[in-house]
């Protein structure tokens, strides 16, 4: 192999593909970062068996080749050299990586690149076409919602299901569920159900920061037990979390009794204010939505409170449909949809002090988030 | 891959329980009349149904089905998906990975979620003993008074080490072994499920081995299916390491007859042909014990044919009873020891020998393992060993030419060591040195003290004090404190005063002794070794590091 | 048949036809003695899971990556788990690590297969955690465990899996693989074959680490000089050996414990001479020296010695001090 690429670029591929890097793993090469040409780019990727990534540079490239470089030290050294062309050539015979920039010289000892897990090899053609900020949006909606309780794995992933032109994106804790539902341009030829772990879409939205409109596809391999999802020069490879996925659609309350419109920010706002003081104890929220009269909006009070802090209750103007409710919620799930709802009014649908809230985006049917009520004891 | 038979045939409805009646039939009542416990235990040996019965309360509690009695329906949504194990609102907590306070508080906050979708949230606590006390008090609050939303039904095989004020609060389920009867008509039913052929002996055989648990019963059976052949009996006990009844007979007859090399050939000759050492002394463990019954004049008890009988009678006859005990006693530490797995057959091997011993010579401990040699021996330097009436290995234990005393007994017959935890008899010597070093311990440390404040302050820190011949062994709690004293000077000082204040040139040795272990005051230890300790107590000395 | 394993034909069948007939369990359990071959049958079996191009179902080609990663334990579906080092403990976070990657779906191959090496030693609260996996692992699944013994593990842990019992071989088996798989000259051979006591891998390991035979033969030779030396020089000895300043990275305890592991096969063989057994001995070419043993000592000796000989490894695995440990042994070791 011989390769020549600037130091810029590189150094931005090292640091994206490095957060699949495995340092302590039993399989020594998934401590190393793949660096091989294709078709007149190189290629770096990292896997750690559950995430893999793969970021391509523009290169030149002279001879065709592929080696695994120790990832921390070819990182830390790319990262020290001037921004200038850094000229990379392969010893086949002692498997070590010459690396030339400006003044520096380094050989760095590889391990041969067919220890190296083999790399999915996606038909694109077959993908399902999205757009890299519609799909980051969806993720933020619905990954914090998933559990990081490993004793469930199911639940630490995320459901993604295909069908026609709908994906729909959900997650559940046992406390909380979040559904988030979205348009293709296009319509699918067969249906997708999988279990993505959440990891994995944090780490995708995460990578995909620049970007914006860019094209994404997103290929399962049939019976591969694999989703990868492609950019123009990105790659993330996740390995899917096997078992069945609670359905959802089942909890969400079908009816409510009463229903609640205030502002988005408002309401975050008097949230934040109470987790202060909800924090040190239960993390409760208390929520008393108090129907308006003639000419009069309704009111809700959101109260927190601690043995050690104090006690703090803001009102928030609403408008209230049906009986008025005192329901506890924790303070920190409330916070944690408040923050992803883009509309700026939300709608909480309650039945009873014991039944699940429906919080939606008002005007916005596309997302669902639903919240285990707090027992409030005596 | 085809799933494991215990799983796929693991009950769905109450009338699918086997042998457990008494409790399906209270947690029935409970569901009809609507009154579920909040806090359930369910304690009883493995596979007797603890996690099965568990998952159904659950599924009950959460059944759509109209009908209180036909709860669980196993056919309603949420029957289905506690089945599939997609169900949100049970939640099955595996104790032994969540051990801690913080784990215990975590799911105290949590129990205060609301269900999802059921009308109870309920969590499987399984292997409950494994939690620290710590975490038993953090769930003692929450088993006292949960949230009306909730149930907790903790699992245990272990139910001793559950505290008593956890025990108080739950609704308490034993569950007993599965009597034979059930379990082979379970196995009937399975065997014809999954057409499999099988002998009705095989069946009773594998009832046998299974000890009253369903899960290991149908493992069995799952294990011999797997072989592809019809399930006979002769199957069964090729595969369970089952010996023939003959083997046994032979072994016995050898341990009657004193005869050490035949009984060693039995035992190779029954390894060399597939038996599993550790099954083959359970079988003759097993054998004793029938042998014991008939002695004590229960032979109604023991299951067997005239002609068995007839040698058993023999056999019976031909043992006292306290020599049956001790032998049962080996054989059954050969059958339970889980290490010299280098070398499978040596611990039946030992067993034998050990059987053959005089008993008189052996005081019979729970553990032949540790069951010492009669005492040291240098020849050299003991010159009653070499008299012509024992044994070439007669007990004689002088440590040194210099104390005659630990010769010991002349009596092979009397057990030199006293039994149990008594220190072995020190020379008169060490024993006398010993004394007056404790008597005047004090005395030298004032002295030390007065020359040297450093060492007396370490000697002030030992955990233990012993003696050996004339060296003089101090345990310090850390090697920090032990290599502080071992400074020559520091010895020096010591010795210098041990010499001023008794008159004896006494050796010293430092070493680190386990911290953990709340060491017997100094005092105490004046006439033992520590090497002593370890070798006859059973103590362990053990490295800070 | 290309197992090309050393006896055990029944376990190897039976494994076989699990593979072929689609009747695999999601977990077994392999208990012998170590070095009989408890480990290479499970990654025999890993490789026929997850061989792409068998020769029949069941029969993997033993050649190609996948093969020949899972031979070197380093195959991205296979999820080896043991204490770091022999006699070390498995700890509950392992356990926990291990489920975590159990539950996604395999990364190449048909099944994830998860290799727990050495089970009993397993921390309680390790065992306890794998209770729930081992009980229901997730479809694509399969557990191999190996232990020396049944006793050794929780009941809860055995009743859960399909246990293969994998005795040693006969002597003249591990003799004859020796010499033809191995090309081990015959006299070689037939000493090794014993020594093993009918363990292949031990044999093996022997035969390709003539400087362990060679420690061996230094180690029994000092046990017969100390049966003759006074307390002082044996004393010495145990000091010396259980000294820290060694520069090697071997610790004195597992120093110890090999020399331990030297002598106890040579006590057995006193042992079982010393009552009249004709059985063949662990240490052949000592026959001249166990008989005389024998003679002198009696059998009741010889079993109190082997007795303190396991105990001395017990107590090196419960961390006992090493250098006490051994002085020990010497008090309780007669003069001869």
């Amino acid at each position: 192999m011989k390769a020549s690429v600037l130091q810029e670029n590189l150094a931005h591929g090292l640091s994206m593909v490095s957060r699949a890097v495995s340092p302590r793993s039993t399989l020594p090469v998934l401590a190393n970062i793949l660096v091989a040409t294709d078709e007149g780019r190189l290629r770096l990727s990292a896997t750690n068996l559950e995430l893999g990534i793969t970021s391509w540079i523009g290169a030149k490239v002279e001879d065709e080749g592929a080696i695994t470089v120790p990832a921390r030290t070819f990182s830390d050294m790319i990262s020290t050299l001037p921004n200038d062309r850094v000229n990379l050539s392969l010893n086949v015979r002692t498997q070590t990586l010459n690396v030339r920039c400006g003044s520096s010289n380094a050989d760095i000892k590889g391990i041969d690149a067919q220890e190296f897990p083999p790399l999915p090899s996606p038909d694109l053609a077959s993908g399902i076409q999205m757009n890299v900020a519609d799909l980051k949006e969806m993720i933020q909606q619905v990954a914090f919602a998933a559990s990081s309780d490993e004793a469930r794995p199911v639940l630490t992933g995320i459901l993604l299901t295909v069908q026609g032109n709908k994906v729909v994106l959900s997650a559940a804790d046992g406390f909380r569920l979040s559904i988030r539902r979205a348009e293709l341009s296009s319509q699918v030829a067969r249906p997708i159900t999988a279990i993505i772990p959440a990891r994995a879409l944090i780490e995708l939205a995460r990578i995909s920061t620049d970007g914006g409109d860019q094209p994404l596809t997103m290929v399962l391999p049939p019976g591969r037990g694999q989703v990868i999802f492609r950019t123009k020069d990105a790659e993330l490879t996740s390995q899917l979390i096997e078992g069945t996925f609670p359905d959802l659609e089942q909890v969400i309350p079908r009816n409510s009794r009463t229903r609640t419109v205030l502002s988005t920010a408002a309401f975050l706002k008097a949230c934040k204010q109470a987790e202060i003081f909800a924090r040190e104890g239960s993390h409760i929220a208390r929520i008393n939505i108090i129907p308006g009269g003639e000419m009069q909006p309704g009111i809700v009070e959101i109260s927190g409170q601690s043995e050690e802090t104090g006690f703090n209750q803001t009102q928030v103007d609403c408008t209230v449909e049906g009986p008025g409710i005192l329901i506890a919620f924790n303070v920190r799930f409330l916070r944690e949809v408040l923050e992803v709802i883009k509309t700026p009014n939300v709608v909480i649908e309650t039945t009873a002090d014991n039944s699940p809230g429906v919080f939606k985006p008002v005007g916005d049917d596309n997302f669902t988030h639903v919240i285990m009520p707090m027992h409030l004891g005596d | 891959m085809s799933q494991a038979l215990y799983r796929k045939w693991r009950p769905h409805l109450w009338a699918e329980v086997v042998g457990q009646e008494h409790i399906v039939q209270t947690l029935r009542n409970a569901i009809t009349a609507q009154r579920v416990a909040h806090a359930y235990l369910f304690a009883g040996p493995r596979g007797t149904g603890k996690t099965t019965t568990a998952r159904l309360l659950a599924k009950a509690v959460n059944c759509l089905a109209d009908n209180l009695a036909d709860r669980p329906c196993d056919h309603c949504e949420h029957c289905l998906a506690v089945n599939q194990g997609r169900f949100l609102d049970l939640i099955e907590i595996d104790a032994a990975s969540n051990t801690s306070v913080e784990d215990v508080r975590d799911l105290r906050d949590k129990i205060n979620f609301a269900p999802n979708q059921g009308r109870y949230k309920v969590y499987i606590v399984d292997e409950v003993h494994m939690l620290s006390t710590a975490a038993f008090n953090a769930l003692l609050k929450t088993l006292e008074e949960p949230p009306s939303h909730a149930i907790f039904i903790l699992a245990t095989t272990e139910i001793h080490k559950i505290p008593a004020t956890v025990l108080s609060r739950c609704q308490r389920h034993e569950f007993r072994r599965i009597p034979l009867s059930d379990i082979v008509a379970q196995l009937t039913r399975l065997a014809q499920g999954e057409k499999i052929q099988c002998e009705p002996e095989a069946l009773a055989l594998i009832a046998r081995y299974s000890a009253g648990g369903m899960r290991d019963a149908i493992s069995l059976l799952d294990q011999l299916a797997s072989t592809g052949q019809v399930v006979t009996l002769a199957l069964a006990q090729a595969v369970l390491g089952a010996a023939a009844g003959q083997s046994v007979l032979d072994v016995v007859e050898a341990i009657l007859a004193k005869n050490a090399a035949v009984g060693l050939d039995g035992v190779h000759r029954t390894l060399d042909g597939g038996s599993d050492p550790r099954q083959f002394g359970r079988q003759v463990v097993e054998y004793l014990r029938q042998l014991l019954l008939i002695k004590l004049g229960n032979a109604a008890q023991v299951d067997a044919t005239a002609e068995q009988r007839a040698i058993m009678a023999r056999h019976a006859q031909a043992f006292s009873t306290t020599e049956l005990l001790r032998v049962i006693r080996i054989f059954n530490v050969a059958a339970s020891d889980a290490r010299l797995s280098w070398q499978p057959s040596l611990p039946l091997e030992m067993a034998l020998v050990e059987a053959l011993e005089s008993p008189a010579a052996e005081p019979s401990r729970a553990e032949p393992a540790r069951v010492e040699p009669p005492a040291i021996m240098e020849r050299s330097s003991a010159p009653e060993a070499a008299s012509p009436q024992r044994s070439p290995i007669s007990p004689a234990a002088p440590a040194a030419s210099s104390s005659p005393a630990r010769a010991a007994s002349p009596l092979p017959e009397k057990p030199v060591n006293p039994p149990l935890a008594a220190p072995p008899p020190a020379s008169s010597k060490e024993a006398t040195l010993g004394k007056r070093l404790a008597d005047n311990w004090k005395q030298i440390v004032a002295l030390v003290k007065a020359k040297n404040a450093n060492a007396a302050a370490l000697l002030n820190s030992i955990k233990t004090r012993s003696l050996q011949e004339n060296i003089l062994i101090l345990g310090f709690a850390s090697h920090v404190l032990q290599s502080q004293m071992e400074k020559p000077a520091n010895i020096a000082s010591v010795q210098e005063a041990i010499q001023q204040v008794i008159g004896e040139e006494v050796h010293l040795r430092c070493t680190t002794v386990s911290a953990q272990r709340s060491a017997p005051p100094p005092d105490v230890e004046h006439d033992g070794m520590v090497a002593s300790a370890v070798r006859d107590l059973g103590g362990e000395i053990v490295d800070v590091q | 048949m290309t197992w090309d394993i050393l006896g055990h034909e029944w376990a190897v069948n039976l494994l076989q036809e699990h593979v072929a007939r689609d009747r695999l369990r999601h977990a077994y359990l392999l208990i012998g003695p170590r070095g009989v071959g408890r480990r290479t049958l499970a990654l025999r079996l890993a490789q026929a899971v997850n061989c792409p191009q068998p020769a029949a179902a069941g029969d993997p080609c033993r050649v190609c990556r996948a093969c020949l990663q899972i031979e070197r334990m380093q195959y991205p579906d296979l999820t080896v788990v043991q204490a770091e080092t022999e006699g070390g403990v498995l700890k509950v976070d392992q356990v926990r690590e291990l489920q975590h990657s159990l539950a996604l779906a395999p990364y190449e191959a048909r099944y994830r297969v998860a290799l727990l090496l050495r089970f009993e030693e397993a921390h309680a609260s390790a065992a306890n955690a794998l209770l729930k996996t081992l009980e229901e692992p997730p479809a694509q699944v399969i557990m191999l465990l190996t232990a020396s013994s049944q006793e050794s593990l929780l009941p809860t842990i055995v009743s859960r899996c399909e246990p293969l019992r994998l005795r040693p071989l006969a002597l003249e088996d591990v003799a004859q693989g020796l010499q033809t798989r191995w090309q081990a000259p015959e006299a070689q051979a037939t000493l090794l074959a014993h020594l093993s006591g009918g363990r292949p891998g031990y044999a093996l390991a022997l035969y390709r680490e003539p400087e362990r035979l060679q420690q061996r033969q230094e180690w029994v030779q000092a046990l017969f000089h100390l049966l003759k030396d006074g307390r002082v020089q044996r004393f010495n000895y145990i000091k010396e050996l259980t000294k820290d300043s060694n520069k090697e990275k071997e610790k004195p305890r597992d120093r110890l414990r090999q020399v331990v592991l030297a002598w106890l096969p040579v006590w057995r063989d006193v042992l079982l001479r010393a009552a009249g057994s004709a059985a063949p001995l662990i240490n052949p070419d000592l026959e001249a020296d166990v008989a005389r043993l024998a003679s002198a000592l009696g059998p009741q000796t010889a079993r109190q010695i082997v007795a303190n000989l396991d105990r001395s490894l017990e107590l090196l695995d419960k961390n006992a001090n090493p250098q006490l440990v051994g002085e020990v042994l010497m008090l309780d070791l007669p003069r001869f």
